[in-house]
């Protein structure tokens, strides 16, 4: 590898990292939780509020990001669903990807506080990644939002929300959602693509790891029925889905279904932007002061604001 | 829509190439070669690039011909013969028109125009190019092959509009003849161009002033015409010579003193710098090791090139002014010249130190300085170039995300590689900043530069990605990796133009790649091993209506079901007839072909009907050592081998009792051994890529034939041969089909002479009939076929 910040980077991680699939769910949720750095741009946004809303299944906490600037037009507005293997991570974990998400695309940000795995199987989250799109959606007057501007977005299992999200609002009547972002999304719990095969040890995410994920997410090995609101890559078709920018990283086990999603997108006539790096491994996107993440951040902030149809016009009083 | 818009429709491409000297011209080619509709655009009329510009007397290159040459093709390589040592302007430009002819370049380009404008539409992922004439055009793919030497620094001095006399630049030489005698000349300018025309002009003119800002190297170049001997003895070590070359600091077979210059005493020290100074020219800057990077060695060589001065300056003062104070000896280029300093021995010739005088103003009748005047009649500047960057950023270029190259730049260069720049996704440079080429033969930098490049462009089209593009992170480490190699060295002392210091405001970067020219290539290699790391590959669907009507570019991904566009193909026995008809198809479905057969006449007739895609190598299949060697060499100049048709065959007819045992052999050999020989052969380069192998059997090899039994045997033989390695090559993504043709018209057998009237189709096939299959299975359009029979026989055997 010609980058040694890649592989420097790498071997820190492989070390530092727990071993995940060897704990419960809470020890892995408080051994990573441990590891986290302080969110060093707390000024990137105007604002942030937590706020619980109402849902089927319960009361679900979401963190509101609203970007400085001037009120004026109303704003997209990107759902946003953390990565974490639907075991880890919370909204302080991607709290400064947020705060940069909603600076870089001049968008309101709602980050969804979805419920995790073990204790709660699927499709839980997706249940409540729906739930949270539904509310953002009604409510993006009031945030600023432009309710024809709706994205979602996630990294990781968050980017199997994401996906799962568009597939439940065409099937399940709106609302209407104008792109998705799936950032080296969790696809398909089958372990043995070519990429899976190269890259099952020595890149950050596991093999092993992304095995346990996913049997906490399912609580065994069956994935529920309708089984593409869990895989997405299962929908009969792909179809009327919106616009998908989706990022895949060379050096990822779930490279292979990250680029299948996408090829099955494409084939159904959906809009779609993939930007694949090679040499790069699962997460590194999210990682503040890295290089390869800087970049491919300013690129993906690009893409979310040129995938997006241009602001509705506001109607001229009657 | 605006359909009284006068400017014309752009054309549009896969591959638009900018630029027709070394660089640009080879681009051209691999990128038509590798199937991709491909435009070039040149500013000057001609191809040539340097050396159709650089026309002033005395200009010849200072890497000796024999490398300073294309190495791609072995037959174009054998075929030209260099008249000297170094050869001259003329002498390179024709030998670049040859190569355009040769290989039918010209017909790609679109001469007199000079790109001012490009335009990266994101939706499309497409470039749209403007050139100054009014033309656009509309390509995925953008190569700057530009030139690092091709934008002429013409300096801003005062009154410089005012002189009445003629004025010339070396970089921009008048065509016709210029006449300097009689006249009173000043050269402006020390550099190459200078130092190579300045002995010349003084010869023919009246007197002659040479303005010297600051002084540099110069070792003789002891050109001399090339031997009898010699060119017999190149033609026998040019394999090697290559080869060395490829992986050499700067793409000559040289090397340092195999000691250090502080190993050695005084007296073997001398006879090696002496030795060097004796081989000319710029070697002489890296006779020992460490060179240029220690002081003390350094040292060493500049009191040695100083005392060749002295001893050829009669004048003292002259001589002062003539020896480099300035900058360690290797740190500019080191000139090359043909009685440079003798010329100040010349009661016509004066040099005028500009260090110590300098130029106040141009005058109507000449040049001013701080302490003199000087009347002139003609006065030519050689004052050299806005070089590596300048002619890129002559460009309006506007990438993704709204970038232009002007604010990309403003720090000087930041390249991946030295050929790719973050923000302008598919544009290339060649030759650009950040990579060896001014430091090394830059006719192999291009060679390799555009083959690593023209494999990236394939490997997007084969993986469907519409967009590649340096990360910004990679290219600041790579920049970062470029001035710190610099600066383990004493270039960075020089005030040169490598530095951009030549150029008032530029800033100031080493932009070439110092770290050797067989380490770039490693490092690239590397990269694409690693899957292109460094770079975003983007595939987009759908996306052009998004950002607004454009038209939409057609690649070749948008042909014909039945398409070898990038394959490269080996055909035997395809000097005539049946091979002959494939290579015809192959060609024109898009593949490259070697074409091979004992028959040399025929098959080289051919290969030039069939133009630049075909070319001939002599192969008897029963040789093992021959498919070696065809396959190297395929593999060395096309990079691949997609597709192997073994069409070689005998044919008789007669009662068993009357063949001979050599006779029964030697059919064997050619029908049954060879294909199989064949198989052996290409199978480790073509399970690389993947690919296709087709052996042409017979539909005697499906039934028998009574009077041709060892004919039929052979053909049986041959089909399960190309079963067993279906099975045994599956694995490596090679497949491997048999044709059985019917009665087919060729000169093999004498078809109107056989009854057919009971066969189904009551005629003769032809061979463009037979060709058709094989095109198909050679293709991906046969994607699931292997392992079978496909019999083309108008129904004989139904
Ligand atoms: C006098 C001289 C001698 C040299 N001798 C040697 C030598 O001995 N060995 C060596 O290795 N190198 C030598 N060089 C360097 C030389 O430039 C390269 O070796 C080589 O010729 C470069 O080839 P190229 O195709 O990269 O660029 P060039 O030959 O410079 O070709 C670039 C072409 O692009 C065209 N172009 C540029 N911008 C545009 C535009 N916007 N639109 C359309 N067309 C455009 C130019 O007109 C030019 O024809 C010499 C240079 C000079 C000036
Ligand atoms: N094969 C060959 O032998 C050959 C021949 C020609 C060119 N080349 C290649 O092309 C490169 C460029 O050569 P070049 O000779 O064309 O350019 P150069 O090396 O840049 O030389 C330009 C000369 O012009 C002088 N100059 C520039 N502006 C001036 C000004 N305003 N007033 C007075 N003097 C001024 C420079 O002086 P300063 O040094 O003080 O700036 C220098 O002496 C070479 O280094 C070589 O790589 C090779």
């Amino acid at each position: 590898m010609l980058d040694t910040e890649v592989s420097g980077l790498l071997q820190v991680l492989d070390q530092g990292f727990p071993p995940v699939h060897l704990m419960t769910g809470a020890q892995a949720r408080a051994a990573v939780a441990a590891r986290r750095v302080p969110v060093d741009n707390l000024d990137d946004v105007r604002a942030a509020e937590d706020r619980v809303i109402d849902t089927e299944d319960g009361p679900l906490r979401v963190r509101i990001y609203h970007p400085r600037g001037d009120g004026g037009e109303p704003l997209p507005v990107i759902v946003f669903f953390h990565g974490g293997g639907f075991v880890l991570c919370d909204l302080e974990s991607h709290d400064g990807f947020c705060r940069r998400m909603s600076k870089h695309t001049r968008a309101v940000v709602v980050s969804v506080d979805y419920r995790l795995a073990p204790e709660h199987r699927a499709p839980a989250a997706a249940r409540d990644a729906y739930a949270a799109v539904r509310w953002a959606a009604r409510h993006a007057a009031e945030l600023g939002g432009d309710p024809n501007r709706i994205v979602t977005a996630g990294d990781s299992a968050g980017g199997n929300l994401a996906a799962v999200v568009c597939l439940m609002a065409r099937d399940l009547g709106g609302p209407p959602i104008a792109a998705q972002v799936l950032v080296y999304p969790v696809i398909e719990p089958s372990f043995d693509s070519d990429s899976y095969r190269r890259y099952a040890t020595g890149y950050f995410n596991t093999r092993d790891a992304m095995r346990w994920y996913w049997r906490q997410y399912l609580g065994g090995d069956t994935v529920p029925e309708p089984a593409h609101h869990v895989a997405p890559l299962r929908a009969a078709d792909h179809a009327g889905l919106p616009p998908a920018v989706v990022v895949t990283a060379g050096l990822d086990p779930l490279c292979d279904e990250g680029r299948d999603y996408a090829a099955a997108l494409a084939r159904c006539g959906v809009p779609l932007v993939h930007r694949h790096y090679p040499g790069l491994f699962h997460g590194f996107l999210t990682i503040a002061a890295f290089g390869p993440a800087v970049c491919a951040r300013d690129i993906l902030w690009a893409d979310i604001t040129s995938i997006l149809p241009g602001a509705t016009p506001r109607k001229a009083p009657a | 829509m605006n359909t009284s818009d006068d400017t014309p429709r752009p054309e549009t491409c896969d591959v638009l190439v900018v630029g027709a000297g070394f660089a640009g011209l080879y681009a051209v080619h691999r990128s038509v070669a590798a199937g991709f509709t491909t435009i070039g655009v040149e500013a000057a009329p001609g191809v040539g690039g340097t050396w159709y510009w650089n026309r002033y007397p005395g200009a010849r290159c200072d890497v000796e011909s024999i490398d300073y040459s294309y190495s791609f093709d072995a037959e174009l390589q054998d075929s030209w013969v260099w008249s000297e040592r170094y050869a001259t302007q003329p002498e390179i430009h024709a030998y670049l028109e040859h190569v355009a002819d040769r290989f039918g370049l010209r017909r790609h380009f679109r001469f007199g125009r000079r790109v001012e404008g490009a335009r990266f539409d994101e939706g499309s992922s497409a470039w749209t190019v403007t050139a100054d004439t009014g033309h656009a055009y509309r390509a995925r793919f953008l190569v700057l092959a530009t030139g690092s030497l091709s934008a002429p620094h013409r300096p801003d001095i005062p009154g410089a509009g005012d002189f009445a006399g003629e004025v010339l630049f070396t970089a921009r030489w008048p065509h016709e003849n210029v006449s300097f005698a009689g006249k009173r000349v000043g050269v402006i300018g020390t550099g190459s161009s200078g130092i190579q025309s300045i002995p010349i002009i003084a010869e023919e003119a009246a007197s002659l002033t040479v303005f010297q800002r600051s002084p540099n190297y110069s070792v003789p170049a002891f050109n001399r015409p090339l031997t009898e001997e010699e060119q017999v003895r190149i033609r026998a070590e040019y394999p090697e010579r290559r080869r060395k070359s490829a992986y050499s600091g700067a793409g000559t077979p040289h090397e340092t003193y195999p000691r250090g210059a502080f190993e050695i005493d005084e007296a073997e020290r001398r006879a090696a710098f002496e030795a060097r100074w004796r081989e000319g020219g710029v070697l002489f800057g890296k006779t020992f090791p460490n060179q240029t990077v220690d002081e003390a060695v350094n040292r060493l060589a500049r009191d040695f090139a100083e005392a060749k001065i002295r001893a050829i300056v009669t004048d003292r003062r002259v001589a002062d002014d003539l020896v480099p104070v300035d900058h360690p000896i290797g740190t500019k280029r080191i000139c090359t010249d043909s009685g440079y300093y003798e010329t100040f021995n010349r009661a016509d010739v004066t040099l005028v130190n500009l260090r110590r005088e300098p130029i106040t103003a141009i005058t109507e009748r000449g040049i001013r300085t701080a302490t003199g005047s000087y009347e002139l009649d003609t006065i030519v500047y050689a004052t050299g170039f806005d070089a590596m960057t300048g002619a890129v950023t002559q460009i309006d270029i506007r990438g993704a995300r709204g970038s232009g190259i002007g604010e990309a730049w403003a720090n000087g260069p930041v390249t991946y590689l030295g050929m790719a720049i973050p923000g302008f996704p598919n544009l290339f440079t060649v030759n650009g900043p950040g990579s060896p080429s001014v430091l090394a033969n830059m006719v192999l930098t291009a060679e390799q530069q555009v083959d690593w490049l023209i494999d990236l462009i394939a490997d997007c089209r084969r993986r469907g990605v519409t967009e590649v593009e340096a990360r910004a992170d990679a290219a600041a480490k790579w920049t970062e990796h470029v001035s710190e190699a610099a600066h383990r060295t004493l270039f960075p002392l020089a005030g040169s133009w490598y530095m951009g210091a030549n150029i008032e405001g530029k800033s100031r970067i080493f932009m070439p790649y110092i770290g050797g020219f067989g380490n770039y290539r490693r490092i690239c290699d590397q990269v694409r091993a690693d899957g292109y790391e460094g770079f975003v590959l983007t595939e987009r669907k759908g996306t052009e209506a998004m950002t607004g009507p454009t038209s939409a570019v057609r690649t070749t991904a948008d042909r014909p079901v039945i398409s070898l566009a990038g394959k490269v193909a080996i055909i035997t026995g395809a000097a005539r007839g049946q091979g002959a008809a494939e290579a015809e198809l192959f060609v024109r479905l898009g593949a490259t072909v070697v074409i091979t057969d004992t028959n040399e006449r025929d098959g080289t007739a051919l290969a030039g009907r069939l133009g630049p895609s075909a070319s001939f190598r002599p192969l008897d299949v029963t040789d093992g050592a021959a498919w070696s060697r065809v396959v190297a060499e395929t593999a060395a100049v096309h990079g691949r081998i997609d597709v192997l048709v073994n069409n070689a065959g005998v044919w008789r007819k007669a009662p068993l009792e009357e063949w001979t045992e050599d006779e029964l052999r030697g059919m064997f050999d050619v029908n049954l051994l060879g294909p199989i020989l064949g198989m052996r052969a290409v199978a480790p380069t073509m399970s690389v890529t993947g690919g296709s192998i087709v052996n042409v059997a017979s539909t005697a090899g499906i039934r028998g034939h009574g009077g041709a039994l060892p004919y039929a045997s052979s053909k049986w033989g041959l089909r399960g041969a190309s079963r067993s390695a279906a099975q045994e090559y599956a694995p490596r993504g090679i497949r491997v089909n048999c044709v059985c043709p019917g009665v087919v018209d060729t000169p093999m057998i004498d078809a109107a002479a056989l009854d057919l009237s009971r066969q189904p189709m009551p005629r003769a096939g032809t061979a463009e009939e037979i060709a058709n299959m094989v095109a198909f299975l050679a293709s991906d359009a046969g994607a699931y076929c292997t392992g079978a029979d496909f019999v083309v026989d108008g129904g004989a055997t139904a």
